[in-house]
């Protein structure tokens, strides 16, 4: 049978881990039409492309996401300037921003600029630094919980796997927590107007264009306050780096807080999601946490490997390349399958089955090499205390509806909401 | 091919860090603490710069996970 597989489709999106197998074992290096890239879906293969960030550019990122293409010519492109132009019309910002070389956010570019950007604020990352935040995260759970409790029927998702990771990420930025409705609104037009059906749309039909200028005129108001009152937070460490050593412009330091925002919230968001939902699948492994807590941390990095919340990235191959015996000619747009990767049988045995017992050491969800997720230790601590919390209820829950609506994206994968109401 | 093979088993390992990578994830002691020990100011110390053999396995593991692919083992 031959594969028919884009990203971009319906029956994807609804279901994309027969795809994955079927490429994995036919078509391990596939050229997808719809993608217009070259799709990737064994884990060996996934770590190579992820790793030789020589061969394989983050530039990709904003061809990928924005329509950019490698070394831009606007006179080539008229249909991309026209999308650019109306994104950028209404902010604060110039086109030129968006499009120069090496420009772009720290998703978007390789060493050396993406190391001197990532190195602004990397240090503040790292399991010791993030482990302070744990007393403040459980404080955020407790009062999450509290609320939960107190209800015969919730939806998860709003009630705890989106307030969490966006409360604490905005703390940790030195953003209003409080303007959190604004952020998930804002993040997730972003998501849909990069990777979902606002993409099909034009900047103004689908409300992207007026998300980013609320966005970025928010952040820009931020950024001045900590200009004149610097405090101990990200925002500040980003202004410093704008006035103090000039490595970041203002465009960049706007970005890198909305990468930081969106990143933040959305994948934990969604790890909590599809962890509760794979528990409600799996009710014996559900009674192997409950009896068990001390499998929590297990089970944060098997519900990463089994449906992991970024399913894939674009890469762009910077000269001829050959991935498994398959010639990949320069500049072209390679995709690397973090979802698929994990979920193959080469490296994890049965792939396809949620076992919380399994070692799941090694899984991609958090990509690998120089663009690893800045945030793996502060989304590991937050599915930690919250499955602390959660896990022990979740016995006394059920589904309303088993049927699961995934967000508006094909690179963001988690429910839309999880209905649980008490059992009677 | 079998003796050459022998060699190499028998060579002595030599660990590598590249510091401008580095990000003190913690891996690397997580999986391998005789050979690896992250400071309390985030620095790595490499505690066998030349590890007993008896090491292999687990120093191998620690280079395969070291999420920002910072280490190498030589030998």
């Amino acid at each position: 049978m031959a594969i028919d597989y884009n990203p971009f489709s319906e029956k994807v999106h609804a279901d994309p881990y027969p795809y994955y197998r079927a490429l994995r074992d036919e078509a391990p290096v596939y050229w997808s039409e719809g993608a217009g890239a070259w799709v990737v879906s064994r884990y060996e293969d996934v770590r190579h492309v992820l790793t030789e960030h020589e061969l394989f550019s983050s530039d990709a990122m904003r061809t990928a996401l924005l329509g950019i293409p490698p070394r831009f010519n606007p006179a080539e492109h008229p249909e991309v300037m026209e999308r650019l132009t109306a994104l950028v019309s209404s902010g604060p910002f110039r086109l030129e921003d968006l499009t120069e070389e090496g420009s772009g956010a720290i998703i978007t570019i390789d060493p050396p600029e993406h190391t001197v950007q990532r190195n602004i604020v990397n240090r503040g990352f790292s399991p010791r630094r993030i482990s302070v935040w744990e007393k403040r995260v459980r404080e955020i759970v407790d009062e999450l919980m509290h609320n939960i409790r107190g209800a015969r029927e919730f939806d998860l998702v709003s009630a705890l796997s989106i307030p969490l990771p966006m409360i604490v990420i905005a703390e940790v930025l030195g953003v209003e927590p409080d303007r959190r409705y604004d952020f998930k609104r804002w993040s997730d037009g972003l998501v849909s107007g990069i990777s979902g059906s606002g993409r099909k749309q034009g900047v103004r039909e689908s409300g992207f264009g007026a998300t980013m200028k609320e966005f970025t005129g928010y952040l820009q108001d931020i950024a001045e306050k900590r200009k004149a009152e610097p405090r101990d937070d990200l925002i500040t460490a980003l202004v410093r780096a704008e006035e103090g050593e000039g490595t970041l412009s203002a465009f960049q330091v706007i970005m890198f807080a909305i990468v930081l925002l969106v990143a933040g919230n959305e994948t934990t968001t969604n790890l909590i999601g599809n962890t509760v939902n794979a528990l409600l699948d799996h009710p014996d492994q559900l009674d192997l946490v409950v009896k068990d807590p001390s499998l929590i941390p297990a089970l944060v990095d098997e519900s990463l490997r089994y449906q992991s919340p970024i399913q894939f990235l674009f890469r762009r191959a910077t000269q001829d390349v050959e991935i498994a015996g398959v010639k990949i000619a320069k500049d072209s747009l390679v995709a690397p399958l973090l979802a698929s990767a994990n979920r193959d049988e080469r490296q994890f045995e049965n792939g396809d089955a949620f076992d919380i017992t399994r070692n799941a050491q090694g899984h991609v969800a958090f990509g690998l090499g120089v663009h690893y997720c800045l945030g793996s230790h502060l989304a590991r601590l937050e599915g930690r205390v919250a499955f602390e919390a959660i896990v022990p209820e979740l016995t006394g829950l059920q589904r309303r509806d088993s049927k699961v609506e995934y967000v508006d994206s094909f690179l963001v994968r988690g429910p839309q909401r999880i209905e649980l109401s008490r059992v009677a | 091919l079998k003796s050459s093979r022998n060699e190499e088993e028998v060579e002595q390992m030599k660990v590598f860090v590249d510091y401008d990578l580095c990000e003190a994830n913690a891996i690397c002691q997580r999986v391998c603490p005789e050979a690896f020990r992250v400071e309390e100011d985030d620095t790595l110390t490499v505690l066998q710069q030349e590890p007993d053999e008896s090491l292999r396995r687990k120093l191998k593991e620690a280079v395969r996970l070291c999420p920002r692919q910072a280490l190498k083992l030589e030998a």
